[in-house]
């Protein structure tokens, strides 16, 4: 049973089916949703468990492979993907996620990865290059993001900051 | 900012690559700082909101990361933190905002700053 702040409500999908794993990763309390340490296997992912097994499980069906065959760092291709189950694919998928999966993203696939993003975010791995954002870390299980909007004045090749003086210098603020 | 690579596993850092300034280039060329935050928050909204996150911003990057803060929801949002670091308040930077938009030349922007940057 959770118990939202007032205001909030639950997330949904678009056939209005609760998001067990934003949930999970989101509302509940950080220290709850806080991702384990996988010592034994530290190259996998274990952020996002629920839907990692959720999409490991539907892979599994869709591809014919049973789940441990289901490497983290395989592409979609690699693991037997054709334009027929690739349809079948999107299908659960959307069952799953709040933003609309498409065929043609599963291709650009490399692993497994790539999928909870797409599924999780939206974010297909050609949207995440051309994206504003740059990632500058790889943290694959990390809890925050930090964004960093550089100097707009130094980007826009305006020479009205005194960098060399000020930076060492300046009062960092936080509100 | 390259210190921050060193950042704990925790955290996921993203540098924020603006419209036609570096080689993405995809988004129009926004005319003002307050248009180019609602060009940020209709592209990242999603992305960004989906787990905890701080904003950083540096000199005129603080600014910018502050209007973007603004455009958040007080509640339901993920917005943790705004950091500011080499730039005044953005809130006395209005007088100053209506100021630089008087003046005539680039010359002049630069004379203003010639005092000794934003700090």
């Amino acid at each position: 049973m959770f118990i939202l702040p007032s205001g909030e409500s639950l997330p949904v999908t678009r056939k209005n089916t609760v998001m067990r794993h934003v949930v999970r990763t989101s509302i509940l309390p950080s220290f709850v949703s806080q991702p384990r340490v996988d010592n034994a296997n530290p190259g996998q992912i274990n952020s996002n468990e629920g839907i990692v097994r959720d999409i490991r499980k539907i892979l599994s069906e869709v591809l014919k492979l049973p789940e441990d065959s289901i490497c983290d760092d395989k592409s979609l291709i690699e693991l037997g993907l054709s334009s027929l189950t690739a349809v079948e694919l999107v299908g659960k998928l959307n069952e799953i996620s709040l933003h609309q999966v498409l065929a043609s993203d599963l291709y650009e696939i490399k692993n497994l990865k790539q999928v909870v993003t797409l599924v999780v975010e939206g974010i297909t791995p050609k949207g995440l290059e051309n994206n504003w954002l740059l990632p500058l870390n790889n943290a694959p299980n990390h809890v925050t993001k930090i964004i960093c909007f550089p100097d707009l004045g130094k980007m826009l090749n305006l020479e009205i900051c005194n960098f060399t003086n000020s930076t060492k210098a300046a009062k960092h603020q936080i509100f | 900012m390259r210190y921050w690579l060193d950042a704990p596993s925790t955290l996921q850092l993203y540098a924020v690559r603006i419209p036609n300034r570096t080689n993405y280039s995809d988004t129009p060329y926004a005319e003002n700082l307050d248009e180019l935050a609602e060009i940020f928050m209709r592209d990242n909204y999603s992305f960004i909101n989906s787990t905890p996150f701080v904003l950083y911003g540096q000199c005129l990057g603080g600014l910018m990361a502050y209007e973007i803060a603004r455009k958040f929801p007080a509640t339901g949002c993920q917005l943790k933190r705004v950091i500011v670091a080499s730039c005044p308040s953005p809130l006395d930077l209005a007088a100053f905002q209506r100021e630089i938009s008087s003046l005539p030349t680039f010359d002049d922007v630069k004379r203003l700053f010639s005092g000794g940057g934003t700090s």
